[in-house]
């Protein structure tokens, strides 16, 4: 790290949109796992680093992506996670979700839907053995949870990555919309 | 004089007609009314009563008020969405989800996932030497032309055929120039793109010879086949 990216705030607006740019860049090369948590930015940005991620959501934008922010209960924006989603659907881009494990993940987030936080794992490996053979409802939680899209122990809850890429309340709409047997559709207008 | 001011009290009456839409509209948002208490079929009816009027002013005052009612509008869509996500309980979807396929719950995953965007296997510096190289690239690439993906075309002239076919298109070309004339190439060249080139190397060894000249027409961008030219040969190329 060098002494001029740990620069403070108050440069000139180009300087700013410099900064953007390499925080931009930063955002986008994933190490493991998408985004870059709040306190990595101002160990080389600064502390001015919330005004420069403004502007990285100006510069995404042109890009057709969109910065999102998934915070931890009771911390700071140091603690959050900052990460780029596209601004289309997975319908359109592609998703990093099988089938089976859409499915699954669909299946938990109307579990946990209106306030309940968390559900029983018993409770969700039952639902998912359902619709799946029990080996590809572990195969699918452990996945899930991997990649962090949920948290699993005797408990199961949305992780930070479901947060960040999914609209409960689209998908809410989705799955009431779509009639069971495949009369419906799946992605209504927003 | 008096016409004139009449139609004048009509375009300002029109003019507040349609500012009194745009306060309604402030007003449903301003207040949070039921958008759905304003019926934007029938003011859209009477915008399209005189909407080819040219006075700008009026022109104008469409626009503002067309605005508003495309506002209002996205208020009841928002006032729709509400409603519905207020009559979905935790124990609805619960059901709904229960009784779709694997299929179906991942299509509405679908619709509603905007995947974490990233690039993988390259770090900061990589990434920026990978853009600077297709950047630098831009201006250095030829442009494509159509003409140049063209497969090229070979036309055999068997050495026992050459005279032959040489003397049959000879005399095709000395008929077409018969009274002095200039015809185009285009009249003297054959349909076929094979046939073209095989009868432009024959057309090429007549010029050679000085038997017919060319002559290239700028104002309709073609070639002429002349009759015998005079003095020094002048060999020509043409495009096929």
């Amino acid at each position: 790290m060098s002494s001029r990216e740990g620069a403070p705030s108050g440069q000139a607006g180009g300087d700013l949109r410099d900064k953007a740019l390499r925080m931009l860049r930063m955002l986008l090369v994933n190490r493991g796992r998408p985004g870059v948590k709040g306190w990595e930015l101002r160990r080389r940005f600064g502390p001015g680093y919330l005004k420069v991620l403004e502007v990285v959501g100006v510069e995404a934008a042109k890009l057709g992506l969109e910065l999102r922010s998934v915070e931890e209960e009771g911390k700071g924006p140091d603690f959050a996670r900052y990460l780029l989603v596209s601004s289309e659907p997975a319908l359109e881009v592609g998703s990093p979700l099988t089938v089976v494990e859409a499915a699954a993940l669909a299946l938990i987030v109307a579990l946990t839907y209106g306030g309940r936080g968390e559900v029983p794992l018993k409770e969700v490996q039952q639902e998912l053995q359902a619709k799946l053979s029990k080996w590809r409802a572990e195969q699918a939680l452990y996945r899930l949870s991997r990649l962090g899209y949920i948290e699993v122990d005797d408990v199961v809850r949305l992780g930070w990555r479901t947060k960040a890429e999914v609209d409960v309340e689209r998908l809410a709409r989705a799955l009431i919309a779509i009639r069971p047997g495949g009369g419906g559709s799946a992605g209504p207008s927003p | 004089m008096c016409q004139l001011s009449a139609r004048r009290r009509g375009d300002r009456s029109r003019i507040e007609a349609r500012d009194r839409i745009v306060m309604l509209v402030d007003e449903v948002e301003r207040e949070g009314k039921d958008p759905f208490s304003v019926s934007v079929g029938e003011l859209l009816a009477d915008l399209r009563e005189d909407y080819d009027s040219d006075d700008v002013e009026l022109l104008l005052a469409d626009s503002r008020a067309i605005e508003a009612l495309s506002r209002l509008v996205e208020m009841q869509d928002e006032w729709v969405e509400g409603r519905l996500l207020a009559t979905i309980s935790p124990e609805v979807l619960r059901r709904r989800a229960e009784a779709l396929d694997a299929r179906e719950l991942a299509g509405a995953l679908y619709s509603a996932q905007f995947p974490a965007v990233g690039v993988s296997n390259v770090n900061e510096v990589y990434l920026v030497r990978a853009a600077e190289y297709w950047e630098g690239l831009r201006p250095q690439r030829p442009p494509e032309s159509p003409a140049r993906r063209e497969r090229p075309v070979t036309a055999p002239l068997e050495p026992d055929n050459f005279e032959e076919d040489l003397s049959s298109f000879r005399s095709r070309l000395m008929g077409a120039l018969e009274g002095g004339g200039e015809v185009s190439l285009d009249e003297v060249l054959s349909g076929g793109r094979e046939a073209r080139v095989r009868e432009a190397y024959l057309l090429a060894h007549l010029v050679t010879r000085g038997e017919v000249g060319l002559r290239y027409d700028p104002e309709r961008d073609r070639y002429l086949v002349t009759p015998r030219p005079e003095g020094e040969v002048r060999s020509v190329v043409i495009e096929v």
